[in-house]
């Protein structure tokens, strides 16, 4: 009778401390989660069909996607925007305390041509120095122009609307139109500033 | 008044800046992506950017980026390629530290603690104007790593100080301290470790993860230094949900009868039992009950209990027998792994586990898929899947640029017969002859003086003009044949009057007529650079769409085949692992499963001796 109790009491308790195990086992744990932490998965080597060889092997294959969704893009752009009659415009914002972004609308030669709504992490990002290519397009090669509508809030929070305009003239070379938000520390105004290149 | 009405109206700025340099906006554009965490995409634009060769004077900059980008994508091998390729005279001293920073997470990752001790000590931020020193927390969470891996506990506490307390990567390194502390021995400092870590307010789901980990450790550190009401409040004070919980719970029940609070205890296993789910919580709770009622001397409702779990238990058996069955059926793993084959929350998700829930009856397997190397293989499938659905629309893809490029060349095809047929290259010779001649008369017209003279005169005259002056000459010539001298003399003078109207016409419309004819010459001018442009655009056309894209799309299908293939022996074999991971998962819960069945009837033989005896023993009385 003893004895029954205490191979119950033995076994309750090994069932009980192996719900620990996450806890017990601390040091796998431990490694495991620092290797989160990176965040990067184990290293190791092993030939045939462990963690490492199905990483390698998978790196293999991410790294020829990677590539030829490079080529694809390249070629893709070639074909669709040739350089004679493509045009891209880049967003950037330098500093920007005075002004937070919440839309832009690209006018080119008085067609909306895009409309784009920047999430918070998108307006960070261009805050941190990104630079995002907003559009990228067809033009007749002479006189085109382009204007862009900047919304979101400005100094004190208040709505703010303001445009940009550019005229370019467009070549065999592609071109690049650069809007830039800036602060102006005089005025305590964001600055809405577009140029062209070439 | 411009401005004004700008202004007026929408504010328009029209501003002369100046042009920030192609390769910045290109290296900007690469940043955008990483601001945002899109590790994949900012990869991508680095080599778009790399392969058209935006890379301006500064070329080690994208370099780094690039092998840090592929390194947060898991490509390692490229980023340690792209390191290895950056030569260090071309290094700034901030580019060393970055490279450093780079290879020490390298290090880091094959845990080759060496290197990363190497690595770490290249960096140094320097201070801020304040006379702060700048801390970067990947770097402080490595040197925390490191000294912990070392024994130096103190430097690894100082380094996890210097982490700023809203950074995940502080949880992780407190965590690990405390554990490494506790497989030391030091419990104490573990201890106190814990209890920073469990005080700490938690900003991400992992760090509240950890958070909770850190008390069920905490607890466990207590109960190891018997300070069981210590343990008790910690386990009591954790939230009721969270990933955590049950193990908290069964922690909290068996202390309770460690203490012998075995009221406690049952209130404890009760709560546990109650959960419409099949975990080992739960399972330990259908035996720890009734043992809980055994020592509260209710051994008639003990016994009941026992049997209770023992029919649960038969139950559960026979429905992970019969899992088991269907698990040696591959279709069947197959469909077991389309709930991961959709993303996380999505209803088409949400309703494949709703369907696996109802045919397996509980939620255990998941607990199976989420352990460590399985969760690895589950997330290579899963990314597998989503590269061979990109594959998959390739060659439509594909055709649609074949089908734009065989416009394109079909347009210029027509552009080079418009140049044959219509022979632009004819025009265009005649415009530029006509231009030479232009220019020829208008620069004679500049430099000689006006004399009456039919060359000068003929070079101003217009048609008419011409026309009359050649009249005029014709008749002076039929005249030098006239006898008659008289009327010979008299019909010159006639002649010669009226080429003086048109000389003198001629001389005061000649500044007039100068300017017409250099605006006939710009126009000319005009139309030379538009046939050029037009033979330039065919040219173009010609040259690099006709020529180069046919090839292009014959290599792109066979790379894009290539990588298909390797794609879908990969998912083969990793569905292949998973479908023994989950029969090895079922099996090792049967077996578990009927270790509890024997444990359980062994429990039921001993209380329903001891129910004898106790019924003996009254009947004795």
């Amino acid at each position: 009778m003893q004895r029954i109790a205490f191979t119950l009491g033995v076994l309750l308790v090994a069932m009980s401390t192996s719900a620990f195990a996450a806890d017990e086992s601390g040091d796998v744990t431990a490694s495991t989660l620092a290797l989160e932490a990176a965040p990067i998965a184990s290293g190791g080597s092993d030939a045939s069909g462990g963690p490492a060889a199905l990483g390698s092997q998978m790196e293999g294959i991410k790294r020829d996607l990677v590539e030829l969704k490079r080529d694809l893009v390249v070629l893709e752009e070639d074909l669709l925007y040739p350089a004679s009659s493509q045009v891209a415009v880049f967003l950037s914002m330098d500093v920007g305390e005075f002004f937070a972004l919440d839309s832009v609308t690209l006018k080119l030669n008085g067609k909306d041509v895009t409309h784009y709504l920047y999430t918070e992490k998108q307006a960070d990002a261009l805050f941190r120095g990104g630079v995002q290519r907003l559009y990228v397009g067809n033009v007749k090669q002479g006189d085109n122009e382009l204007t862009a509508f900047f919304t979101g809030r400005g100094p004190e929070g208040r709505d703010y609307r303001r445009a940009a305009t550019v005229a370019f003239e467009k070549s065999f070379e592609p071109s690049y139109v650069e809007l830039k938000i800036s602060d102006s520390t005089a005025k305590y105004q964001p600055e809405f500033i577009a140029t062209v290149s070439p | 008044m411009k401005s004004f009405l700008c202004e007026w109206i929408l504010s328009c700025v029209l501003t002369v800046q100046p042009v920030t340099p192609l390769p910045d906006l290109y290296y900007g554009t690469v940043l955008y992506d990483y601001y945002q965490d899109d590790y994949q995409q900012a990869l991508l634009d680095a080599l778009i950017v790399e392969r058209r060769g935006i890379v301006g004077d500064e070329p080690v900059r994208l370099q780094l980026a690039k092998g840090s980008f592929a390194f947060a994508d898991g490509l390692y091998a490229m980023a340690e390629q792209t390191f290895a390729s950056v030569a260090d005279g071309e290094l700034t001293p901030l580019d060393k530290m970055r490279l450093s920073f780079h290879l020490a997470r390298e290090n880091f990752r094959r845990q080759d603690f060496d290197g990363v001790e190497r690595n770490l000590v290249n960096i140094d931020l320097g201070k801020s104007w304040l006379g702060q020193e700048r801390m970067h927390p990947e770097v402080e969470f490595m040197r925390a790593e490191l000294a912990t891996q070392r024994g130096d506990y103190s430097a690894a506490r100082a380094a996890i100080e210097r982490i700023d307390a809203k950074q995940p990567y502080r949880a992780y390194a407190l965590f690990n301290l405390g554990v490494a502390l506790r497989a030391a021995g030091a419990l104490d400092q573990a201890e106190a470790v814990f209890a920073t870590l469990g005080a700490m307010d938690v900003y991400e789901a992992d760090a509240l993860d950890l958070k909770q980990r850190a008390l069920v450790a905490l607890s466990l550190v207590k109960r190891q230094r018997t300070e069981s009401a210590s343990a008790e409040s910690v386990l009591g004070a954790m939230p009721a949900d969270g990933r955590y919980r049950d193990l908290a719970l069964t922690s909290y029940g068996g202390l309770a009868m460690d203490n012998g609070d075995y009221e406690l205890a049952a209130r404890i296993w009760l709560s546990l039992k109650k959960d419409g789910y099949w975990s080992e919580s739960s399972a330990t709770a259908q035996l720890g009950f009734p043992m809980s009622l055994e020592h509260m001397a209710s051994r008639g409702q003990a016994l009941t209990h026992y049997r209770a779990a023992e029919a649960n238990f038969e139950g559960r058996l026979a429905q992970l027998q019969t899992v088991a069955t269907r698990a040696e059926d591959p279709v069947w793993v197959g469909g077991l792994l389309q709930v991961f084959a959709q993303p996380d929350g999505d209803a088409k998700s949400s309703g494949l586990m709703e369907e696996w829930r109802r045919t397996l009856g509980h939620t255990d397997w998941l607990e199976w898929l989420a352990a460590e190397d399985v969760h690895e293989l589950l997330l290579q499938w899963r990314e597998l899947h989503a590269m061979a659905d990109w594959l998959s629309v390739l060659p439509e893809e594909l055709s649609t640029f074949d089908a734009l490029a065989t416009e394109q060349r079909r347009r210029a095809a027509a552009a080079r017969e418009l140049i044959d047929t219509r022979g632009l290259h004819e025009r265009r010779q005649q415009v530029a002859g006509a231009l030479a001649e232009s220019h020829a008369r208008i620069d004679a017209l500049n430099h000689a003086t006006p004399e009456r003279t039919p060359a000068w005169m003929l070079t101003l005259a217009d048609a008419d003009e011409t026309k009359l002056l050649e009249n005029l000459s014709g008749k002076r010539a039929t005249l030098t044949g006239t006898p008659d001298d008289a009327t010979r003399t008299r019909l010159l003078a006639r002649i010669d009057y009226l080429e003086g109207i048109v000389f003198w016409g001629l001389v005061e419309e000649r500044l007039t007529r100068l300017q017409a004819a250099e605006k006939q010459t710009a126009e000319t001018q005009a139309l030379l650079v538009e046939i050029d442009a037009k033979l330039a655009r065919v040219t173009h056309a010609e040259d690099v769409i006709a020529a180069g894209v046919e090839t292009d799309f014959l290599a792109f299908q066979t790379r894009a085949d290539a990588i298909t293939t390797q794609v879908a022996v990969a998912i083969a074999d990793r569905e292949t692992r998973l479908g023994n991971q989950i029969r090895s998962g079922i099996h090792r819960e049967i077996a578990q499963v009927e270790r509890q069945i024997l444990v359980t009837r062994i429990a039921i033989a001993r209380a329903t001796d001891q129910l004898a005896m106790d019924q003996a023993n009254e009947a004795d009385r």
